[in-house]
């Protein structure tokens, strides 16, 4: 299920759009994955407050989106571009890879309630490879 | 407070519409699901399954059988008893399907709710729930 170029195409017309509300975005996807799946909360401990829209929340939705904007930027490439992001969840963070699964979904509700004119079942179905090559890719380290 | 979300988010939802449109979403965005609906007719593009009105029709059933589930909320495997020999052995569909047609059904009410209706907190009990149903 690799991403044709037409997905390519797709993804990054669609990240043009959403760029500039990243951040916002983050900050959603990852209030609603600590809301949602509960499990995921283990890997967060060590944040003071872990509700929705809190600080420590906001600044890592930041850093995951920057994370998500390298990779539309390496999308012909992804396991090598994503390498050394890949160590870090892989040696140093020890993310179980099923949660990406876990995220991608969270962002993929974000994006329907915040865009629903321009995230049609096209560009679902676009985005939803790309995240899931994006978990691949960062899985790659892993063993 | 979760049961109270779900049926407060049903009461909102103009249910066909976003059946039909949950469904498309399914055949479009996990294109090897359309191996359930070859009875359906065109289902070919993106376009051609939007537009079928097979498709329209079978949203229309699920969110019908998910509504009993909304009434139920005390007696979910009472309810789907029958529904789930249905899949099970006249269907034969495979349970994952179930979860990735959650997906569908929780992206299509994210999308008809907007942003600021369809909070962290609606949103886990809405899957929650589909998670139960697909248990049943």
């Amino acid at each position: 299920m690799s991403l044709t170029s037409k997905d390519k195409e797709t993804v990054k017309a669609f990240w043009a759009k959403i760029a500039p509300r990243a951040e916002d975005i983050g900050e959603d996807a990852l209030s609603r994955m600590l809301v949602v799946y509960p499990q995921t909360k283990t890997y967060f401990s060590h944040w003071k407050d872990l509700s929705p829209g809190s600080a420590p929340v906001k600044k890592h939705g930041k850093v995951v989106m920057g994370g998500v904007a390298e990779a539309v930027k390496k999308i012909d490439d992804l396991t090598n571009g994503l390498l050394s992001l890949s160590e870090l969840h892989a040696f140093q963070l020890r993310v179980d890879p099923a949660n990406f699964k876990i995220l991608s979904h969270c962002l993929l509700v974000v994006l329907a309630s915040k865009f629903n004119e321009e995230f049609t079942p096209e560009v679902h179905v676009c985005m939803d490879k790309f995240l899931s090559a994006v978990a691949l890719a960062l899985s790659e380290k892993y063993r | 407070a979760e049961r109270s979300a779900i049926v407060s988010v049903w009461g909102q939802l103009h249910a066909d519409e976003v059946g039909a449109h949950a469904i498309a979403r399914l055949l479009i965005v996990y294109p090897w699901t359309q191996r359930y609906f070859s009875a359906f007719g065109n289902i070919s593009s993106p376009a051609a399954i939007m537009g079928n009105p097979k498709v329209a029709a079978h949203g229309k059933v699920v969110m019908g059988a998910l509504e009993k589930g909304v009434k139920n909320l005390n007696n979910l495997k009472g309810t789907y008893a029958a529904l789930s020999t249905m899949h099970s052995e006249k269907l034969h569909v495979d349970p994952d399907n179930f979860r990735l047609l959650a997906h569908c059904i929780s992206t299509t009410i994210a999308m008809k709710l907007g942003h600021s209706a369809f909070t962290p907190e609606v949103q886990e009990a809405i899957e929650k729930f589909l998670s139960a149903v697909a248990s049943a």
